[in-house]
């Protein structure tokens, strides 16, 4: 089981969506990590993202490469996932869907949670 | 037993789901305008709010929210087995 | 006990600066070790050692520094969150040759690394976000 779970609540155009991918390679070399994607969050998991033009960095490119760090537990809440309209095939990631009562299960299987 | 701090109300609208009956729910900053507009889903005597938070903004309390201090936040840390903040 | 303790909002932008230390200094009262405080992303600006707010106002700049200070706390500011907001410390002002250093020294500037150990080594983990 691993050790730190990273929940990322926040869209990709944000500057604390990007510090938290940073967290979470940087968690990859010294501990088991998984992560989830939560809330407005889920914005990250989006395919098609281009945000050059308004100044951000593409990051999100760098999902491809989390199985390389050891990161294969990535998880997203199915019933938010829903509510976002995402629909499967515009995932840039392959994710496990979660209950509601299966995150929760998630937070307490963990030694700690960081949240970005 | 885990516990959940919220610091907005839609915040605590968009992840109430994930909170479990057993769980410890705390209202900080303006987490504690949820106890305005709804008696938040939280019953057992589970739901408290931060005593500064709720003074500095003028929210009322009802008798299903308990009123804690920093110190008794700090206690209610150190008795969960795993803590989610929650902004 | 031992305690990490997270801030990432800037001082009177948001509460979460006020809450962190609010939240640390009952930590220390209860007799709770604090094994690290980290700033990170906009909680970096807590380490600014040149705000002057107005002086019938609260001075949280001050109050981190000298919570520190008595209790000889070990608090980081996240380097690579610091640098992108103009925060760096003497060294890291010489080695990009700008004109002036910012940061607090009694908070030390270092890498996402020291979070990831905190959240190893403390018992619990405690975010005060935005």
């Amino acid at each position: 089981m691993s050790q730190i779970l990273f929940v990322m609540s926040r869209s990709p155009g944000t500057i604390n969506a990007q510090e938290g991918f940073d967290a979470l390679l940087m968690g990859s070399a010294f501990a088991q990590c998984s992560v989830l994607f939560l809330g407005d969050g889920l914005y990250q998991l989006l395919k098609e993202q281009n945000p050059e033009p308004i100044g951000s960095k593409n990051y999100t490119k760098g999902f491809s490469a989390l199985s390389d760090y050891g990161v294969t537990q990535i998880y997203c809440s199915e019933s938010q996932l829903k509510e976002t309209g995402i629909k499967s095939g515009e995932l840039n990631i392959n994710v496990e869907l979660l209950t509601d009562d299966e995150i929760n299960q998630l937070f307490v299987e963990h030694q700690s949670v960081l949240s970005f | 037993m885990m516990l959940h701090t919220f610091n907005k109300l839609s915040v605590l609208n968009e992840n109430l789901r994930f909170v479990a009956p057993e769980d410890q729910v705390l209202l900080i900053e303006d987490g504690v305008y949820a106890l305005l507009t709804q008696s938040p889903a939280i019953k057992n005597g589970n739901l408290f709010a931060l005593d500064v938070d709720v003074q500095a903004r003028g929210v009322t309390l009802d008798a299903s929210c308990k009123k804690v201090s920093y110190d008794e936040f700090v206690t209610l840390c150190v008795e969960a087995d795993q803590i989610k903040n929650w902004f | 006990m031992k305690f990490a303790i997270v801030v990432y909002g800037a001082p009177y932008s948001d509460q979460a600066s006020r809450s962190g230390y609010l939240f640390t200094r009952a930590v220390l009262e209860q007799g709770h070790d604090v094994y690290r405080v980290f700033f990170y992303h906009d909680g970096v600006y807590t380490a600014n050692a040149l705000a002057v707010p107005p002086q019938d106002e609260a001075d949280i700049q001050l109050d981190w520094a000298t919570l520190g200070k008595d209790h000889d706390l070990d608090m980081v500011v996240c380097i690579a969150s610091a640098l992108r907001r103009g925060m760096l410390d003497k060294a890291e002002a010489n080695r990009y040759e700008k004109h002036a250093a910012n940061i607090n020294p009694q908070f030390t500037i270092s890498g996402l690394g020291q979070l990831i150990d905190a959240s190893l080594q403390a018992d619990k983990i405690v975010t005060f976000g935005v």
